[in-house]
């Protein structure tokens, strides 16, 4: 009792160790993610540590599963867009049965410059994927205006060129979107791509103020072909709805398979709503992870404008 | 470049590619339900009545009425689905009577020919519909069995209802819709599932 009485008293003196955020938005689980220090400073190691559990009893969340081979995927970007990290883990080490009984996951980052971060975490519970975002301050932000986006189509990073096309040619909101990365090195077509994290590519973006975060991979013909499948929506919705959920159930802990070798990678994506959106694109040319950042103006969608997708996809499992 | 596959390696696509398709990402902004507040299983429960009244008859314009009643809503099904958790059939039935009675007036408010606000207003509501539709589903199979049917048949009404607004709203409108239009009816039918299998 004593003890008890005195570790209390230890623990009112104390100030915390580190600061607790709470994930928006709410819902049915509960999201925290704890920085230690509780001030975290550019390029100092901060430990993030990531609990989940049920809203309604505080109970950790039981029977996380692993998508893409990892529990919880990460993504922190400087709201500027000059920094970006897709991180885990189970990039440090091994998901232990004690950690997935507390629903705790914790992974040491170093943000690299002082400013407004967004991190956005991602689960998946019972079949269903969930995303859930926090914003943290990292020293003293600079208070100048970010530089104005880059719209251009050609990167290069680390020797290899990825040009961005789309289709429909102009990006629309509310409407389906095929980006192709092309991917060359030394004037050649990049034809050794690897998968990352059981896709060949990650996609994710944000629009510039921060919101409608998206995370999208390589849009393969087995989907085409699935999805054209899938009855008119407005004829047989409960039976679309039935074959949606057939679909997922089936999808669910299947292996990975390459399907794009390069040079071109297509994902599919629809943006929610007009604004400039910065896309990071995550693929692994010759087995080596590089990061691809593009900038991208959506437009709102007016009736009679261009929809139609010329897609680089076969829905019947031929090559393009 | 991309090579063949038996019709049968359909089934190897991982989730998460369809989910980044846009078809499971589509509520990632949702605000969620409020905390009920008062609920009807407490005797001072009229007093948001009066509240919400009072706030209504205050209301200058249509929109503002507009914007409360889609507000009230939301409370109504926070206080329909806090009384199913606690298996209070009686007083969930009371929190869906009210939320159908502010939905009404909603859709008298939406009402009327098409003007931009008018198509504006419609699809607020619009919205609204598949919103509601998807949060209910999301935390359906959680609840206790019984009173939860209260739940399944509202999120059928509002199905009902979202059809027949969808007809009025423009076909931009439409198109910007069609993705939470298919997660609700994946979520609905995941909820369906898992509640068949679960005591």
């Amino acid at each position: 009792m004593l003890a008890a009485l005195l570790v209390q008293g230890c623990d009112k003196a104390a100030p915390p160790a580190a600061t607790v955020l709470e994930a928006q938005p709410g819902g049915p689980y509960r999201m925290t993610l704890a920085l230690d220090p509780r001030q975290p400073k550019a390029g100092a190691e901060t430990r993030l540590t990531w609990h989940l559990s049920h809203t309604a009893s505080g109970a950790p969340l039981e029977n996380l599963q692993v998508l893409h081979e990892r529990v919880v995927h990460n993504f922190i970007v400087n709201l500027d867009f000059t920094s970006f990290a897709h991180i885990h883990h189970e990039d440090f080490r091994a998901v232990t049965a004690d950690d997935l009984k507390h629903a705790s996951l914790s992974l040491p980052y170093r943000f690299p410059s002082a400013g407004h971060y967004r991190v956005v975490s991602e689960f998946t519970h019972r079949k269903r994927s969930w995303i859930k975002h926090f914003d943290v301050v990292v020293g003293t932000p600079a208070t100048r205006a970010a530089p104005p986006a880059d719209l251009t189509r050609t990167r290069v990073v680390a020797g290899i060129t990825a040009q961005l096309t789309m289709s429909p040619p102009l990006a629309l909101a509310g409407v389906e979107t095929e980006l192709v990365l092309t991917l060359s090195r030394a004037g050649q077509p990049v034809t050794d791509l690897a998968l990352v994290l059981g896709s060949e590519i990650h996609v994710a973006l944000w629009r510039e103020d921060g919101q409608h975060f998206g995370h999208t991979h390589s849009y393969t013909p087995h989907m085409a072909t699935m999805l054209g499948a899938l009855p008119d929506p407005n004829k047989d919705p409960a039976r679309r709805g039935q074959m949606l959920a057939d679909m997922m159930v089936m999808m669910m802990n299947m292996p990975s398979e390459l399907v794009f070798h390069g040079p071109q990678i297509p994902a599919h994506y629809v943006f929610p709503a007009p604004g400039i959106y910065h896309l990071f694109f995550q693929c692994a040319p010759g087995g080596t992870p590089q990061v691809f950042h593009f900038a991208l103006a959506v437009q709102a969608y007016r009736d009679g404008m261009q929809t139609r997708i010329a897609s680089i996809v076969s829905n019947d499992s031929a090559g393009p | 470049m991309i090579r063949r596959h038996a019709p049968w390696l359909l089934a190897l696509l991982p989730l998460t590619a369809l989910a980044g398709h846009g078809l499971l990402n589509s509520f990632n902004d949702l605000q969620w339900l409020p905390a009920p507040g008062r609920t009807p299983d407490q005797w001072h429960y009229w007093l948001d009545g009066w509240r919400e009244e009072g706030a209504l008859g205050w209301a200058d314009s249509d929109s503002a009425r507009l914007r409360l009643c889609l507000d009230f809503m939301r409370e109504k099904l926070a206080e329909a689905q806090t009384m199913v958790g606690k298996s209070d059939s009686q007083a969930a039935a009371i929190a869906i009577t009210n939320y159908r009675a502010y939905l009404d007036r909603a859709q008298s408010l939406v009402a009327g020919p098409s003007t931009p606000s008018a198509n504006a207003a419609r699809l607020g509501l619009a919205r609204a519909l598949l919103e509601h539709q998807y949060m209910l589903s999301v935390d359906y199979v959680d609840l206790p069995r019984a009173p939860r049917a209260l739940l399944a048949e509202l999120i059928d009404e509002l199905g009902l209802r979202y059809s027949a607004l969808r007809k009025q709203l423009a076909p931009a409108a439409v198109q910007a819709l069609f993705f939470q239009e298919e997660e609700v009816r994946w979520s609905w039918e995941m909820g369906r599932r898992a509640a068949a299998t679960t005591p």
